[in-house]
């Protein structure tokens, strides 16, 4: 038990490591070995882009995914039966008027004439008469003809015609059936458990949703920013980790799915998805510094300068421009001591005092001889001193207290960790000492 | 000498200047729009005047007294004789404006919405400094929807205002003079303006439009002797010297009562040289140009971009103590060492305290006029001394303890070095100094994948360390040995390759065997110096001598890649420590047996493991030998007969799916078009050919093949480099799909137009050693250019992503608590990782996307 103890030790994460350098290196490094190329869905027409150029996609966070793909499973009957499941292709799959019409705008006589495909019509079980109901009430007003597979608009009363041109654009993408956004819809097979289910190209979750014989809990898009706009921020972040790490998965590159979740962490954690650059994560950061040394530069100074704003170097970039220790790793470790106590100056031998320390966790022999030692200037050579002979602690000699106290603060950590609702507002650290 | 006090910054103000602060910042008065006079000296009140400091050696700043590198430079101030707006600023003055009333110029905003916008910023902090970014975004967004149109306080309506860039303000349709708008920013009040989220104790409006103008110290624009003893001036001083120029020009027509068009004309001129002074990229003006043609360099342009202030001088800076030249490998130094050449570790040299511990080597280090010796002494006074024959005695004479001595580089010392692009933290180790001859950087080859290094003229830097912080730092966190695991994947990064590989499988497969002086020289070379029991009569198999170096505890059970080729052989077995069967290959060499020493006996274990396996196994290979030749690619008779069956059958089969489908016979899969059903199609039918051409490869080869060897344990190669070799080459590409440019639906005028046989489009049926036909060569050309048009786009593509990733997550760093906080303290996550375990120890070679074990949480 205690060995394996000190093996699970041994595998903790040292704090103050650059956890999110770390991660954002895993993901960049394999950027050079990644293909460009689109990856060929099973059944899909189109190309969805996968390799890098999808990594950029997802870490942008853009609005408007350029092939977004949706999985869409079936209750019932309809899964289990290829022709049920296939009735659901016109449900879904998106017409547009253009797509079963032709459409021809006559600018001498001011008119558009609609030339209907009958066949395809009816396969979709439209009424003509339907769509010259929606025409007219398209254009309330206009005057409409039906005749046979022929639809006539009079424009007369148009005045321009650009305006002719643009009542033509609307009349093509008149929605007819189907669900805004959706441009194809395939039945597919699981291969696994033989059931029937509908990949798209295109996505809606939120009106998909209300499709009744649609498995809402087994519905999958892989477009994240609509997985935000429905489900919330949970559920996004939850497809970022699956995306990102796909995306790698399918490049043969082995990540481990802590980075990913590092970053879809830190794109999601104040309630809204930001995207990696300078909209979004580096562009919302605390030090002008920081801002300023990433991208628009002049733009960040400015600012700062009419709101009076104050950097407090909090973080890496600011300190190395003002040429300090950064607050990452060994140089987040401070020393923290009573002054007057410690100066003995005893030469060479090494006198343990007695002390604890109430603020950190354990003192050794080696730093507490370093501060016996104490000179003036020589503080700063000490602090790293501490730093390191710390370090070394935490390998060697983690006795019962180390463990004691790690052991306290994981437990501690999982319970927070267990609380499942993030606020929207990051919380503020209040370390309890 | 001079004590230095430490202090740490606490924070940075950004504000702006008021003409009163740069009146009284101000050490000269510029009014001569002019340099130097013919002498060669300085004008006084010109822009160079000694009073802004010296960038002559020799002379002396006549404000600090100080000499060229010593004065800090001061500042000067032009008068304006009209103010002139600061053209970064005209976005802020014209949402002033707009957020002001006209008639009143008090905040258009209701008293009631001000009060409520007052306690949003200070809800959370007193100070509005201290407000987050995004904080400051929301109250703007909530202000920008309560500015009315109608003055909530004299009730008057608003003119249009707009901003035609860079700096004229509108009104209505009439332009607004710098004066009118000055005075308008003037009558803002403080409560108003923070309101509209400004400080107006430190940045008030009307500051924005410059009265008088700030002159850079001279040593912040040096002008340049050229070698015809021409002085050629800074960017910033031409320019300053035209707004002098016209400064003048102006004042003098005001003076002598000029038509007040002459002098607007000239006021606007002087905000076009104000405006380009600042930045000379703005839109919708020209640039100032040098007399060159060439666009000058100004104020913004030294700070923007790769090349700007920040991110060239700031986040990086040049080093000293640093060397570069060529690499090249040398196996038998350790993978933790680094060679160095001789002149390069005399030129570079490293700090030594004297203690009386060491007191005794650095006075050998300071007798010493060769080689390993000290080249400064620095005293305890804090002077420096060079040790120089004539110096040296006299200077040894005072050595204390307490001096520091710097010495020239000698085996053992502590360095950095790295390899660019730096992508991964792997990219910089720490290596041990041992010192070589020869010119270039040696380095153990089993280190060449964390660099990305080769030695095809690769060049790597090299860092000394200087102080002793940093070095114990260095060799606890950036030791080679300690990043044998990458922290990306858990894997090994650091390990056997190639030759390597090549070798360990040689030893090891089959019935190797080797008479006792072979054996011996195999284990001295792997620094073994007990003789193991002979196990093949009086002889010793490959398989005993490579178990040697396991530790007992290793066991593996594993069918390799070799499997396929031979039953036997691509079993690896090894129990307890002892290799029993199969041949080792990469992946048993480079995870099982590397990553399991790693794991179970540290890092200490695992770097011997790596340096005396692979001596083993090269001193191995020199004596086996292993060459390919052009023999290794010919395909026997029978072997070259089914393979032309194959093409031919292939051929037929995509010629038969084209007849489908122009006779539309073809049948369709769902969801696709016809013409793409015939493309998925003989996709499959180029797929299933390429796949049929492997079988008849290996069949061919054999095991005694070592060019497939090579490619089946993963050594170098791969089989289907090998099929392109002796087999064909297969379908050319674009874009993933067969070829289709070129001419019109053909690719070549050699084919018949609407072709969609294999051949037209790029099948190629030939192998490299067959010989390509001349259509050939040309459509795998096209395939080739789009492989490198990719990578080139690539490079820069994944770069820029990796900036923008890192430059994002940087300031995440694990707590205490193993919470990840954001550089202000914010929580990001609870437990890193959701478990706090660090992906470089817990994979133990796993991939695990279900995340961690539940049981491995509980424990902890």
């Amino acid at each position: 038990m205690d060995k394996k103890k000190d093996k699970i030790n041994h595998v903790l994460i040292t704090p103050g490591e650059a956890a999110g350098t770390v991660s954002a290196q895993s993901l960049g490094e394999p950027g050079t070995q990644m293909t460009m190329r689109t990856f060929h869905y099973a059944g899909m027409a189109d190309q969805v882009p996968t390799g890098l150029p999808r990594l950029i996609e997802i870490v942008d966070a853009r609005k408007e995914a350029k092939k977004p793909i949706m999985d869409i499973h079936l209750t019932g009957k309809a899964s289990k039966n290829l022709k049920e499941a296939e009735k659901f292709i016109h449900l879904i799959e998106h017409k547009h008027l253009g797509d079963v019409a032709k459409i021809r705008e006559d600018f001498i006589n001011k008119q558009i004439l609609i030339k209907l495909d009958i066949k395809e019509i009816d396969e979709f079980g439209i009424d003509k008469n339907e769509i010259k109901k929606m025409l007219q009430e398209l254009f309330k007003g206009s005057k409409i003809q039906l005749k046979n597979d022929k639809i006539l608009i009079d424009c007369t009363d148009s005045k321009t015609l650009k305006s002719i041109r643009r009542k033509a654009n609307k009349i093509v993408e008149l929605n007819l059936a189907g669900i805004k956004g959706i441009q194809k819809a395939v039945v597919l097979q699981n291969k696994k458990n033989k059931e029937f289910y509908i990949r798209t190209s295109g996505s809606n979750l939120a009106d998909v949703r209300k499709l009744e014989g649609v498995d809402t809990e087994k519905i999958f898009t892989n477009d994240v920013m609509e997985i935000h706009k429905c489900l919330g921020i949970e559920a996004a972040r939850n497809s970022l980790v699956k995306e990102l790490y796909q995306v790698m998965e399918l490049q043969g590159l082995s990540i481990d799915v802590r980075h990913v979740m590092l970053i879809a962490d830190s794109m999601s954690n104040n309630g809204m998805i930001r995207s990696v650059g300078r909209h979004g994560l580096s562009g919302q950061k605390t030090g002008v510094f920081a801002r300023a040394a990433f991208e628009e530069t002049i733009k960040h100074l400015v600012n700062a300068a009419i709101e009076g704003k104050k950097d407090y170097l909090l973080g890496v970039t600011e300190n190395i421009i003002v040429g300090q220790i950064v607050p990452i790793g060994t140089g987040k470790v401070k020393l923290k001591m009573k002054p007057m106590k410690h100066v003995k100056v005893s030469e060479g031998k090494e006198k343990v005092t007695k002390e604890k320390k109430v603020t950190k966790k354990k003192e050794t022999k080696k730093t507490e001889k370093k501060v016996t030692k104490k000179t003036v200037d020589k503080k700063e050579t000490k602090k790293t001193e501490k730093k390191v002979t710390k370090k070394t602690v935490d390998k060697k000699e983690t006795k019962k207290t180390e463990k004691k106290v790690t052991k306290k603060t994981v437990k501690k950590a999982t319970k927070k960790a267990t609380v499942k609702v993030k606020k929207g507002k990051t919380l503020k650290e209040k370390s309890t000492k | 000498m001079n004590k230095i006090i430490e202090k740490k910054i606490g924070n940075i103000k950004f504000s702006l200047f008021s003409p009163e602060q740069v009146r009284r910042m101000s050490y000269c008065k510029v009014t001569i729009p002019d340099t130097y006079n013919d002498d060669g000296y300085p004008i006084d009140n010109g822009l160079v005047d000694p009073h802004m400091g010296v960038i002559d050696p020799g002379l002396k700043c006549k404000t600090c007294g100080a000499r060229m590198g010593t004065c800090p430079g001061h500042f000067g101030n032009i008068e304006l004789v009209r103010p002139a707006m600061h053209p970064e600023f005209a976005k802020i003055i014209l949402f002033l404006l707009k957020s002001t009333c006209q008639e009143c110029h008090r905040a258009l905003v209701s008293n009631d919405d001000a009060k409520e916008l007052r306690d949003k910023i200070n809800e959370s902090k007193e100070d509005q400094s201290q407000l987050r970014y995004s904080e400051t975004k929301d109250v703007k967004t909530r202000l920008k929807a309560k500015i009315k149109t109608k003055c909530p306080h004299c009730a008057a309506e608003q003119d249009k205002i707009s901003l035609l860039k860079p700096t004229t303000i509108y009104k209505g349709t009439v332009t607004m003079l710098p004066t009118e708008i000055r005075e308008w920013l003037e009558t803002i009040s403080n409560d108003d303006l923070r309101v509209l989220g400004m400080d107006p104790l430190h940045a008030r409006p009307e500051w924005m439009i410059m009265t008088v103008l700030q002159v850079p110290p001279v040593n912040m624009r040096p002008s340049i002797t050229l070698d015809t003893g021409e002085r050629s001036e800074d960017d910033l001083t031409h320019k300053l010297v035209d707004i002098m120029r016209i400064n003048q020009r102006l004042e003098a027509n005001i003076n002598a009562g000029a038509p007040q068009l002459i002098i607007e004309d000239l006021w606007e001129l002087l905000q076009y040289h104000v405006t380009t002074y600042f930045n000379n990229e703005m839109p919708n003006i020209p640039p100032a140009r040098h007399r060159s043609g060439r666009p000058l360099k100004t104020l913004s342009q030294r700070l923007k971009g790769k090349e700007g202030r920040f991110r060239y001088n700031l986040s990086g800076k040049r080093v000293n103590f640093s060397a570069r030249t060529v690499i090249s490998p040398d196996p038998n130094i350790s993978i933790n060492e680094v060679g160095i050449p001789t002149a390069m570790a005399k030129g570079l040299t490293i700090p030594v305290k004297v203690t009386h511990w060491n007191m005794e080597a650095c006075r050998t280090h300071m007798e010493s006029e060769v080689y390993p010796r000290a080249i400064y002494a620095i005293k305890n006074d804090g002077r420096r001394v060079k040790l120089t024959e004539s110096s040296r005695e006299e200077i040894l004479k005072d050595l204390v303890t307490g001096w520091t001595i710097e010495r020239q580089l000698i085996n053992g010392d502590t360095v950095l070095f790295n390899r660019q692009p730096s992508l991964h933290r792997m990219g910089m180790m720490c290596h041990n100094v041992k010192v070589l001859e020869g010119k270039t950087l040696r380095l153990n080859p089993a280190v060449c994948p964390p660099y990305n290094a080769d030695f095809d003229g690769d060049e790597m830097n090299l860092h000394v360390i200087q102080s002793i912080e940093a070095r114990v730092e260095a060799e606890m966190l950036m030791k080679v040995q300690d990043q044998i695991i990458s922290p990306r994947h858990g894997h090994a990064i650091i390990k056997p390759e190639e030759d390597h590989v090549s070798g360990a499988f040689y030893l090891t497969f089959g019935d190797t065997t080797l008479n006792k002086s072979e054996a011996c020289q195999l284990l001295i070379a792997a620094g073994i110096t007990k003789m193991p029991k002979p196990d093949r009569k009086d002889k010793y198999s490959g398989k005993l001598l490579f178990s040697m170096l396991l530790p007992s505890d290793i066991n593996v059970e594993k069918k390799g890649n070799f499997y396929s080729m031979d039953k036997n052989e691509g079993m690896v077995i090894i129990k307890d420590g002892l290799l029993i069967s199969g041949g080792i290959e990469s992946r048993v060499y480079q995870s099982d047996i590397l990553e399991s020493i790693y794991h179970k006996h540290g890092s200490d274990a695992a770097r011997e493991f790596i340096d005396r396996s692979t001596r083993l196994v090269l001193a191995y290979l020199s004596l086996h030998g292993l060459t390919v030749s052009l023999k290794n690619y010919q395909l026997d008779d029978k072997a070259a007969n089914e393979l032309h069956k194959m093409i031919e059958s292939t051929k037929r089969e995509v010629d038969n799916v084209v007849v489908q489908y122009k006779n539309k016979t073809l049948v369709k899969t769902p969801g696709l078009t016809l013409k793409d059903t015939l493309e998925e199609k003989i996709l499959m039918i180029n797929g299933k050919a390429k796949k049929v051409a492997g079988t008849i490869v290996e069949k061919s080869f054999g095991i005694t093949n070592p060019a497939l060897v090579m490619g089946k344990i993963g050594a170098r190669g791969s089989v289907i480099n090998a099929i392109s070799m002796s087999a064909l080459v297969a379908q050319q590409s674009v874009r993933g799909k067969r070829l289709a440019r070129g001419y019109m639906k053909r690719t070549l005028p050699h084919f018949r137009i609407g072709d969609l046989g294999a051949v037209p489009k790029g099948f190629i049926e030939n192998s490299y050693m067959s010989g390509l036909t001349a259509n050939e060569f040309f459509l795998q050309g096209m395939g080739g250019r789009e492989a490198l048009v990719n990578t080139a786009i690539r490079t820069g593509r994944s770069g820029y992503m990796q900036r923008r990733l890192i430059n994002a997550l940087q300031d995440l760093s694990v707590a205490a608590d193993r919470s990840v906080r954001d550089a202000d303290g914010s929580i990001v996550q609870f437990l890193y990782g959701g478990d706090g375990k660090d992906p470089q120890y817990s994979n133990f070679g796993k991939g695990n996307i279900e995340g961690p074990r539940k049981e491995d949480t509980e424990t902890a």
